[in-house]
């Protein structure tokens, strides 16, 4: 049967100041296929769908929807010719309802009358039509993740959209509730809906999808039948050689207790007596990487930093090397031994407008050898940054450079160079490979193994399930800043998934 | 002679809603400007405006209504140089909300002196002013008349435009997309709204309502102007606002609230207790503290307020 063209890029262009995004990318979408794009960050992906909608415009290269040549790409004009496009940062606004976000900028029959129950009706008649069901009246902000992102999706529908461009849409969501969108994703598709899914994840792609274009550096590298491609080919096509896996893990030797947490709790007195965090408790020794995994916002920031003495707890109590720091400031922490690598880095780990070199001492510049009596030791510095930069292979033109300048990746060498090169004991890892590519990552995670085989103990919170389970030891699970769960690398991820979602507790012992 | 106590808080109340009303004014235009995301912080500025302009035509024409369009002219002139300046070319709203104050009372200042000493030596003349709405027996019923059908149209006016703009708010299309822009300009931009046009008139209309308010003071009540008439009024204004939670019929009770407490010290003036007056003058900006310190409990204020909507 031939396939039909929906959609096709012809040689598409666009740089970015001093970036080539795409250079010369040609794709065919078919109608009615779910067609992934696959790529790491920063290939180019979101870049070909924010052009397709109009959020960017292409240097040069065209565009053809359904055989006709499609130009003056606005948002707008996308929702008119039914692209709709569900971003990774939801488009909704908190404090409206559902309803009122589904018909921002609709037209209502009576002018300017709100007719809420009209509109009511008719996107009900939609949620019907490919089943899915809501409740209008709520507050976004009161609705789960993966609900909002379903609004978002039923928004696009309600508009008219037969192509839905879905731009990582399983960031924000636990295993489970991927589970829910990828078969929602195939309804609509069998009703007919042409699906575009960008991700950077192979099971995703490999489970969803009919095709798959990989991008590579703003090229596109290649379009494969999924039936006719495995992990292994998709992994080399997107990183452009052999990927390891999975790391190979000596026994860890668990040591002496470094940190010990006991009953932790955070109260936030600025929204209504929140608890951010309920009773955690949790030890960390010697020689091993101990992994918190959860989603997103589940009081991660605030434990990462009250162990790191930028926040008090409300109550609890802290020992670090069998001391009690609970009232101990981030310096003195730092000076017995504490690394912390956080998870903004462009706000918590890094004065950006500072050069390369400021920022490697910066815990540390008061301390000789960087200072001498009250003044800085330039030339000290100088020497201190270019043994890093060399040794952590950072690309920088200069260590004199704004460290602003740098992309994601070698900004975050930076701060993994300077927290490794300090006399660490306890390493508190947050988020440490978001946004890199996949060469940087092995890196980082390299640096961690080789880290905890020295003797060093880690604590490594992250929301990227997958991370958590190569490198750690042993896996709490954090959900509603309640330790619900403990489990290991053994630990099968839907079980690890369910405790994420906070759909099953277990008694975690010290 | 001893004044029935009854009758004592009649004649407060009545002049509870004519104290109010110069607040409901600007707060009402500072509430449209916020709910799209501008601060207003020329309210103060284009309310001064307002008054002496109301004032001067009013007094050169010999019309209020010629007074009023003066005002509102003005008012919507000093928006609109807020609006370019914030929207189009993102300069600080805080610093230009700030200037257009400092600007207009010197600018109303330096005008008023040399109006008043080339016309008549240093006494300025009175101007006409609106007449009170005559609601025939109405007015003559005990107390209540005297509270609410004493006064002049402004007055039922501003009530009225509370809720014109409820209405537009909640229940219109329009009004949905207007709060949408404060809240989120770029989801708003995405939904195929004009960002740009609605911040634009949201403040303009802004700068319209607070140089009404300036005009309120000197074309229904004092008929005269002096140097920094509108003392503070802009300012109680915002935090009107805050306390009355950014809806309509909040900054209604807000301002209510804030007229109460400015006629009920001059009443005690009145009274004379023994109290030094200036102590009692600082009552309305002691309670507007107070309302800004957050006695009302968490506010939520237009997530995007004070940020300039920049488009890729």
């Amino acid at each position: 049967m031939p396939e039909e063209v929906y959609l096709s890029f012809r040689d598409i262009r666009k740089t970015f100041p001093g970036v080539v995004a795409l250079d010369g990318v040609s794709l065919d979408i078919y109608k009615g296929e779910i067609h992934a794009l696959l790529g790491e960050n920063g290939a180019g992906k979101s870049t070909l769908m924010n052009i397709l909608y109009g959020l960017y415009h292409q240097d040069s290269g065209e565009i053809f929807l359904k055989g006709e040549k499609y130009e003056h790409n606005t948002p707008k004009n996308a929702i008119l010719h039914g692209i709709g496009m569900i971003h990774q940062h939801f488009m909704l606004i908190p404090n409206f309802t559902v309803l009122e976000n589904i018909i921002l900028g609709q037209t209502s029959p009576h002018p300017p009358k709100l007719e809420k129950e009209y509109f009511r009706n008719e996107v009900l008649k939609v949620a019907n039509r490919f089943g899915i069901t809501v409740n209008l009246d709520l507050l976004v902000e009161e609705i789960s993740v993966g609900m909002q992102q379903k609004i978002e999706i039923l928004k696009a529908l309600y508009k008219g959209a037969e192509l839905l461009i879905l731009d990582e849409p399983t960031s924000v969501l636990t295993p489970q509730e991927s589970q829910e969108l990828f078969k929602m994703l195939g309804d609509l598709n069998k009703k007919g809906t042409t699906i575009i899914f960008i991700s950077h994840k192979l099971n995703e792609v490999m489970q969803i999808s009919d095709r798959i274009s990989v991008l590579r550096d703003g090229k596109l590298v290649a379009t494969v039948n999924k039936s006719e491609t495995d992990h292994h080919e998709l992994s080399k096509l997107m990183v452009g050689r052999e990927v390891e896996e999975e790391y190979e893990k000596k026994e860890s030797k668990c040591g002496e207790v470094v940190l010990l947490l006991e009953n932790v709790s955070l109260i936030d007195h600025h929204n209504r007596d929140r608890r951010i965090l309920k009773d955690v408790s949790f030890k960390v020794c010697e020689g091993e990487i101990v992994g918190i995994a959860g989603v997103d916002e589940n009081g991660q920031k605030e434990l990462a930093e009250i162990i790191s003495g930028l926040r008090k707890p409300s109550s609890g109590k802290i020992t670090m090397f069998g001391k009690d720091v609970t009232h101990a400031t981030t310096r003195q922490l730092i000076e017995m031994g504490l690394s912390y690598i956080p998870a903004d880095r462009r706000n918590q780990g890094l004065v950006l407008e500072f050069s390369v070199a400021d920022n490697t001492i910066l815990e540390t510049h008061y301390q000789k050898p960087f200072t001498k009596g009250f003044s800085l030791q330039k030339s000290v510095i100088t020497k201190f940054a270019n043994d890093l930069v060399r040794e952590y292979d950072v690309r920088t033109p200069n260590v004199r450079v704004p460290v602003k300048n740098l992309s994601g990746g070698n900004q975050q060498k930076v701060i993994v160079g300077r927290e490794f090169s300090k006399k660490t004991r306890f390493l508190l890892v947050v988020q440490p490979t978001w946004g890199l590519d996949v060469g940087a990552i092995e890196y980082v995670h390299h640096k961690l193994l080789e880290a905890r085989d020295k003797g060093l103990s880690v604590l490594l919170i992250s929301t990227d399930l997958e991370e958590v389970r190569k490198l750690s030891d042993r896996i709490l699970v954090i959900y509603e800043g309640e330790i619900v769960g403990q489990a290991d690398a053994q630990t099968s991820v839907s079980e690890i998934g369910l405790m994420m979602a906070g759909s099953k507790k277990q008694a975690v012992s010290l | 002679m001893q004044v029935p106590l009854i009758a004592t808080i009649a004649t407060w109340l009545a002049m509870s809603i004519r104290m109010s009303i110069p607040l409901l004014y600007p707060s009402l235009g500072g509430l449209l400007s916020q709910k799209a995301g501008v601060y207003n912080f020329g309210l103060e500025g284009m309310m001064l405006c307002g008054a002496f302009f109301g004032y001067w035509g009013s007094y050169k024409t010999g019309n209020p209504w010629m007074g009023l369009l003066m005002a509102v002219a003005c008012g919507a002139l000093l928006g609109l140089l807020l609006a370019f300046t914030s929207i189009y070319l993102r300069v600080s709203q805080l610093v230009i909300g700030l200037g257009i104050g400092i600007f207009s009372l010197g600018l109303t200042g330096y005008l008023f002196r040399l109006f008043s000493t080339t016309s008549t030596g240093d006494v300025a003349p009175a101007a006409p002013l609106f007449p009170k709405v005559n609601f025939g027996f109405l007015k003559e019923i005990p107390y209540i008349g005297e509270i609410l059908f004493t006064h002049d149209w402004m007055v039922y006016f501003a009530l009225a435009l509370v809720l014109v703009i409820a209405w537009f708010f909640y229940r219109t299309t329009p009004g949905l997309n207007f709060r949408a822009v404060g809240e989120n300009p770029q989801v708003a931009d995405t939904a195929g709204v004009n960002v740009i046009l609605y911040r634009y008139l949201a403040v303009v209309i802004s700068g319209a309502l607070a140089g009404m308010g300036g005009a309120y003071l000197t074309v229904t009540q004092t008929a005269y102007f002096t140097e920094n008439l509108s003392a503070g009024r802009g300012w109680i204004a915002i935090s009107a606002i805050i306390l009355g939670k950014f809806n309509p019929w909040g900054v209604l009770l807000a301002c209510l609230l804030f007229g109460a407490a400015d006629s009920g010290q001059m009443q005690i003036q009145f009274m004379n207790l023994g109290i030094p007056y200036q102590f009692l003058l600082m009552i309305p900006y002691i309670m507007a503290i107070i309302a800004m310190t957050g006695v009302v409990g968490k506010v939520r204020s237009p997530a995007a307020m004070g940020k300039p909507y920049i488009k890729n």
